[in-house]
């Protein structure tokens, strides 16, 4: 990897070194942590201005890789980094509010200690690996699954008993599926009865002389209603117990009775529902 | 050879597939804890000296038997599933803020990491190491997480109090004061 040595512009050589670099960063502090730690990098030669100018050649080279949530946190650290530097290059204390100033330190000591923190478990997560390599030295009997897996599996076959897997099997390999049936019990029945029907034109017609369709069901709610009452109208002039007329095309029918009186209409079939 | 005690303790550790809380063992074998936990030891020290091929070891919270380190490369080619993948540096990370801010929420994982922790937890969590431990009281009820027993297996480690100091790892001046450069907080 080279390192940003001497003169020429430093930011320009530590974006070389990234082309370098095989490893993926992990976030804005693992490539702050990385750029300022790096082995061969002598302490005096780490530099604010190095350092924000190899975290922007960074973004540079990766931010279109990046997805937006990560690429928002690189943002947040480069702006300060990007403060802290501009506040460098600034020829003295003109024209910088006290509280910008302290706003700003306060911004890079939170960064300073969040890198430290960071470290911190870099480190411990590296120790936590030698112990688990050593630990792994050493096998345990392990009988049957591990306990985690456990858990996870249901006995399919629980409460399955061999006349369930021969029924399994029947329906398996039995020929035809069954025919499909519509059902209908879920459609409201409306009980209206042919008999009812007639027995209410029965009760109406004899001797009230010609009555059209209309009035014979005025008052009827439903449409069924209406069609058992046609089918009724129908029935009676089956049997020759009236006559039906119609004067216009699409006019009213104009039922008679014509039957002998007393006369009762014969069973007829009835429909269901 | 040993007591009929010894044997007995001997005789349920070989058969235990995970480690034996002491308690257990108190009870099976009516006697005390503390009698048990000195048995153990007794028979741990008597493995090591007659250089047998098992170690008697206290491990997450119980007593276990396991090969000894030395003949890792024997059981090695006899354990036909291997060893458990190796854990990424970022996983390795997590696992530690887990283990040692435990319970921790996601949320906080991921400010002390600098990145979004979603993806690794969810590892950590398929892995085993770390389970959910409880909520957050405050608003949103985060979920919060913490090591498990597997982990302390992993490690080799009887409890979390075994595990390093974090101090351990904090670092040393001469790291602070090149960070402390590197955001130009070494001037004023």
């Amino acid at each position: 990897m080279v390192c940003g040595a001497g003169g020429g512009p430093a930011g320009i050589v530590l974006a070389v070194s990234y082309a370098v670099q095989t490893g993926v960063y992990e976030g804005p502090f693992d490539v702050l942590l990385h750029l300022i730690l790096r082995d061969e990098v002598d302490l005096y030669e780490i530099s604010l201005s190095r350092i924000v100018d190899g975290f922007l050649a960074y973004m540079d080279d990766v931010a279109a890789a990046l997805d937006l949530e990560v690429t928002t946190e690189f943002l947040v650290i480069a702006a300060t980094l990007v403060d802290l530097k501009a506040r460098r290059l600034l020829p003295g204390p003109v024209d910088v509010e006290v509280d910008e100033e302290l706003a700003l330190f306060e911004q890079r000591d939170l960064l300073l200690a969040r890198l430290i923190e960071a470290k911190t478990f870099r480190d411990a997560g590296k120790a936590l690996e030698h112990m688990a390599q050593a630990a792994s030295r050493s096998w345990a009997r392990t009988a049957g699954l591990e306990e985690r897996f456990v858990a996870l599996a249901p006995d399919l076959l629980a409460g399955v008993s061999p006349a369930d897997l021969h029924a399994a099997w029947v329906r398996v390999s039995s020929p035809a599926p069954p025919p499909p049936r519509v059902v209908l019990d879920h459609v409201a029945p409306i009980r209206v009865s042919m008999e009812e029907a007639v027995d209410d034109l029965m009760g109406r017609l004899p001797g009230a002389g010609p009555l059209t369709f209309r009035a014979l069901t005025e008052g009827l709610a439903d449409r069924i209603e209406v069609i058992v009452r046609f089918l009724a109208v129908l029935e009676l002039y089956k049997q020759g117990l009236i006559e039906i007329g119609q004067a216009v095309t699409f006019g009213d029918l104009e039922v008679s009775w014509v039957g002998q009186a007393g006369s009762v209409p014969d069973e007829m079939d009835s429909y269901d529902g | 050879m040993a007591s009929e005690t010894a044997r007995a303790v001997e005789a349920v550790l070989m058969v235990a597939d995970e480690p034996v809380e002491p308690q257990l063992l108190a009870q099976l074998l009516e006697l005390s804890p503390a009698r048990v936990e000195e048995l153990c030891e007794e028979l741990a020290a008597a493995h090591e000296t007659e250089d047998r091929g098992f170690v008697l070891v206290r491990v997450a919270g119980g007593w276990r038997f396991q090969s000894h380190p030395d003949l890792a490369a024997y059981v090695e080619r006899f354990v036909l599933d291997g060893q458990p993948a190796r854990l990424s540096p970022a996983a390795l990370e997590t696992l530690a803020i887990v283990a040692y801010k435990q319970p921790v929420s996601r949320a906080q994982v991921a400010v002390i990491r600098g990145v979004n922790a979603d993806a690794v937890m969810r590892t950590l969590s398929q892995r085993g190491y770390v389970e959910e431990v409880g909520r957050d009281p405050g608003p949103g009820q985060a979920v919060l997480y913490g090591t498990s027993r597997l982990f302390l297996e992993r490690l080799g480690v009887d409890s979390l109090t075994d595990l390093p100091p974090l101090g351990d790892f904090v670092p040393g001046p001469d790291v602070v004061e090149a960070l402390e450069r590197g955001l130009g907080a070494d001037d004023t």
